[in-house]
């Protein structure tokens, strides 16, 4: 015998909201960024030595594109993520709708500002040029 | 001058009565709920094991059997017509509060479960039957979320906060109410054609009690004054099972569950005193018996409290003896965690005040004050009966605990006060939308403030030479001493005397808070003046029944007197003058009999 | 023995400022705070004013800070606060009326915005009886239906703190009630309010809402179960 007469849907569909996207970008980057931080330190600190890590070390790693690819897309994600945290905290602060917009957006900004300023920074690495 | 407001329905009172009676007053009529408390902070929430109706849903069942229980609990002082009208809607009411959503507890097979309460058989075989309704041990809670998300949709219109102090009738009918909002000392009046007063019982007239301190008799004492008679207020019903010295109440539920009652010599004292159904007797009978042992001097530690057992060693040993089975036919056996989902809250009281575990060791239990039945005489609609022939006073209302219908005559059944609420609630409530869509509105008297003005300035001008706790508390050792489980002549001339001079004593208090945002200590102090009341009322009503009914024991008169005390009590107050007199009781089907279980 | 009790005063009529008033008292270590309270209004200053009815946990009046924790007041004994001082503070986050009555109204109004009532408008069984619900199915959402609306999460919560308009851990619980109910067919409608920025999103997992409800409800969880419907949009 069935003990049941469900009324209630199995599957429920909810619009999407950028607090809801926001909040599971934090989780999912935060479980991304474990293993490219632990990755980093492993390969940094173990596999090369914290003792021969130099300018020259630093500088020929850099002549590699792939290298200079892969920390700009670093660099560019671990901000994203930090920005979108300190947007979080910004949240409980500033209760006016528009102000907490402008701001949001001058988060972006100085996130897309730092990563380019990164990137070039990287980009303009050339030993050869030296 | 106050602020007036008009509405065709006031409904005084956000328990479970006072949301029933809106949620059906408001669909056909102009309605709002003043309450003095925020309604889910009402005492119907703490109700533990359940709403009684025959459902059937494990075992055979039928109204007619609630009904006759329901008689029979109340030693034959209930008015038959209105017990069958409430037992009979029971099933439907409880089908209602599922379909508004209250989560019940539920049957394997998808149904609201049931289990045994006291008082309620089987006809044909005299056992206990499972008629309670539950939801774990918070069935009262259940209920008055349930009632309050509904009135959340409905949009009803609350006034949360707000004490009324006075009924206005004008001509004989009902013309409103005025209230003070204790947000902000304001008066207001409330001028409306139909009044429900919704607001429960006075149980903190008594030093031991479950009632919550909000239970102060307020709509009793309000109506008293402007002369309605308040009926059987000597029936008091003492919950056999508080917590020892708080009061708190263990519900019948753990009875029903398998738990047992022993005195201080390890004897399960209730075969003796009801050798059918036992610890499941009703309460006035366990109340009895436990005031019997204590002066047999079976009390433990001469501290007149007794000890609940429900762990599953005596929960198995002594269900063995009963031969008690589940409804599969095996035998019922429990295990410690099955005893926890049964009555978790309760397990919480008893490790938080007692740091006793009930599934491991026993609880130290006393008898509790707990229900009022009587009240503001009403017939079964809600409508308000003024004198012995039952002339209606138009327009004027009352439901739940605070009214005496009388469905629960000399002694309520566990679990009737949640059917009591429900089913009488929503009659009082279509009955008044009803009378009010006929009705024009009584014009307000000229000064409708004139009683709270007068009353609020005597507060302030009081001598001081007395203070609100000490009458209070002189009141509350008084009612417990003398008009408690067991009354003598002696005793109640003493209360009489004792209350008349605490209400002399009464005059002389003074409010020293000279506020008007919540002023507490003025509310405290209207309260203890509804109580001084009440107190004289109750112990004038039982001075004159000579005899031993249900929740009314006399040590002088220990048998019921069926040929002259077969009736309903009236009382009057004037001033400190009660006038009695007394009113048949309705019997139809079922004849008075000896009441044995 | 003898307790410091140090009580939160406030009389808007009077008082620019709140202050503290202490009252040196001797009690039974069994005594309730709420105990402690009365004794207060009985022997030392009538004018305290609070909120309380039940006086054993079940209606929810008397939420209050107790030495920065809140508690109700009734549900919590001397003995177990382990301090001879007692301090009594009004909740958090919401206007103090006077002494440790504060101002419910923000919290009700984020209560009664989740719909927290059954919504079904599918025919009644055709017998008239109940709905049948599975012992299983009536579990999953046991837990919330304990809430008894003391506001002792809601007040407890940092985000409430910061915001009012967050609908607090206690909206929440209530909307759970709802959500997870075999009964109701209007969870994607509350999950849509919930799914705002005032909604389960201001949740920052503090567990301050577990800490402090008296009826013990896994408040933290049922709002990650809240989160986790609006995500996979499954209601199991």
């Amino acid at each position: 015998m069935s003990a049941t007469t469900t009324s209630q849907p199995e599957r429920v569909r909810v619009r999407k909201n950028f607090d809801q996207v926001a909040w599971t970008w934090m989780r999912y980057s935060a479980v991304l960024l474990i293993p490219l931080a632990w990755f980093h330190l492993v390969l940094q600190d173990v596999v090369v030595g914290v003792h021969k890590i130099t300018t020259d070390y630093a500088i020929e790693r850099m002549a590699n594109m792939g290298w200079k690819i892969y920390d700009i897309l670093l660099l560019g994600f671990a901000f994203a993520h930090g920005m979108n945290g300190v947007r979080q905290v910004f949240r409980d602060y500033i209760h006016n709708p528009k102000t907490f917009r402008a701001v949001s957006i001058l988060l972006l900004i100085f996130w897309a500002v730092i990563t380019a300023v990164g990137a070039v920074a990287l980009l303009s690495i050339n030993p050869a040029a030296q | 001058m106050a602020n007036i407001h008009q509405f065709d329905v006031i409904v005084v009172g956000g328990g479970g009565a006072g949301l029933m009676a809106a949620l059906n007053a408001s669909k056909t009529a102009r309605t709002a709920v003043i309450s003095k408390l925020y309604p889910v902070r009402s005492h119907t929430g703490a109700a533990q094991g359940g709403i009684g109706a025959a459902l059937g849903n494990i075992e055979e069942d039928s109204p007619d059997w609630h009904t006759f229980d329901t008689v029979k609990g109340s030693d034959y002082l209930g008015d038959q017509d209105a017990i069958e009208f409430m037992c009979h809607e029971a099933v439907q009411a409880v089908l209602d509060l599922e379909h508004m959503g209250l989560p019940f507890t539920r049957t394997a097979d998808g149904r609201i479960a049931q289990r045994p309460f006291g008082g309620h058989t089987n006809n044909v075989t005299g056992k206990p039957v499972r008629r309670s309704c539950y939801a774990a041990d918070r069935t009262g809670h259940m209920i008055l979320q349930t009632l309050y998300q509904q009135c959340i949709k409905n949009n009803t219109l609350f006034y949360d906060e707000f004490q009324v102090m006075d009924l206005l009738l004008v001509d004989g009918k009902a013309a409103g109410v005025v209230a003070v909002e204790l947000a902000t000392g304001e008066l207001h009046v409330f001028h409306a054609k139909a009044v429900i007063f919704a607001t429960g019982g006075h149980g903190r007239i008594w030093e031991i009690t479950s009632n919550a301190y909000a239970y102060t008799g307020d709509g009793c004492a309000i109506t008293a004054r402007r002369g309605i008679p308040l009926e059987d207020m000597e029936f008091f019903q003492f919950h056999p099972t508080g917590i020892f010295k708080l009061g708190i109440l263990i519900t019948e539920a753990v009875r029903g569950e398998g738990g047992i009652l022993f005195n201080a010599k390890g004897e399960r004292f209730m075969e003796k005193y009801a050798p059918r159904i036992k610890d499941l007797a009703s309460r006035d009978v366990i109340s009895r018996a436990m005031y019997l042992e204590t002066r047999a001097g079976n009390d433990v530690n001469g501290q007149r409290f007794f000890y609940l057992d429900v762990t599953p060693e005596t929960v198995n040993k002594y269900a063995d003896l009963d031969g008690r089975t589940r409804p599969d036919g095996t035998p019922y056996h429990v295990t410690a965690a099955e005893i926890m989902s049964k009555i978790p809250d309760i397990a919480d009281f008893c490790l938080t005040y007692l740091g006793v575990d009930p599934t491991r060791q026993p609880i130290p239990v006393q008898p509790t004050a707990h229900y009022a039945m009587g009240g503001i005489p009403t017939d079964k609609y809600g409508r308000v009966v003024v004198d012995e022939k039952n002339t209606v006073l138009p327009g004027l209302y009352a439901a739940g605990e605070v009214a005496c219908v009388s469905v629960h005559g000399a002694n309520r059944l566990g679990t009737n006060s949640l059917v009591d609420l429900v089913v009488f609630g929503k009659h009082a409530g279509l009955d008044a939308a009803a009378y009010a869509n006929g009705a024009d509105f009584t014009p307000l008297p000229a000064n409708p403030t004139e009683l709270v003005d007068e009353t609020i300035a005597r507060f302030q001008n009081g001598s001081g030479k007395e203070r609100v706790a000490k009458i209070g508390s002189e009141l509350r050792a008084e009612m417990f001493d003398n008009v408690g489980v067991f009354r003598t002549q002696e005793s109640l001339e003493h209360a009489v005397e004792k209350v008349k001079e605490l209400r002399e004593r009464y005059l002389q208090v003074k409010v020293t808070d000279s506020g008007k945002i919540f002023n507490m200590e003025m509310m405290q102090t209207w309260e203890l003046g509804n109580m001084l009341d009440l107190a004289l009322v109750t112990a004038v009503s039982a001075l004159a029944r000579t005899e031993s009914r249900g929740g009314h024991a006399r040590d002088d008169f220990p048998a019921r007197d069926d040929v002259n005390w077969l009736k309903h009590t009236l009382a009057w107050m004037n001033g400190d003058q009660v006038t009695l007199g007394y009113k048949p009781v309705v019997i139809t089907k079922y004849m008075p009999k000896e009441r044995t279980y | 023995m003898e307790i410091k009790l140090r009580v939160f005063r406030f009389n808007p009529e009077k008082d620019a400022k709140p202050h503290f008033d202490t009252f040196i008292m001797d009690v039974d270590p069994n005594d309730r705070v709420l105990d402690l309270l009365e004794y207060v209004k009985a022997d030392f200053d009538s004018t305290l004013a609070l909120r309380r009815s039940c006086a054993h946990g079940v209606c929810g009046s008397d939420a209050m800070r107790i030495n920065g924790r809140n508690y109700l007041a009734c549900k919590v004994l001397v003995k177990n606060l382990k301090s001879d001082t007692i301090t009594v503070e009004p909740l958090l986050g919401l206007r103090v009326i006077k002494d440790l009555i504060v101002d419910m109204g923000p919290f009700f109004e984020n209560f009664r915005s989740v719909l927290p009532y059954l919504i079904n408008d599918d025919p009644l069984p055709a017998d008239g009886r109940e709905r049948l619900q599975s012992p299983e199915q009536r579990e999953r959402f046991e837990d919330t239906t304990k809430c008894i609306l003391c506001a002792a999460c809601t007040t407890s919560c940092p985000s409430f703190w910061a915001d009012e308009r967050y609908v607090g851990p206690a909206a929440i619980v209530n909307a759970h009630r709802f959500i997870f109910d075999s009964r109701d067919t209007a969870a994607a409608k509350r999950l849509e309010i919930l799914n705002q920025q005032i909604g389960v999103w201001r949740c920052r997992t503090a567990f301050n809402c577990t800490e402090a409800c008296p009826r013990d409800i896994h408040i933290t969880t049922a709002i990650a179960e809240v989160k986790k419907a609006i995500n996979t949009g499954k209601l199991d």
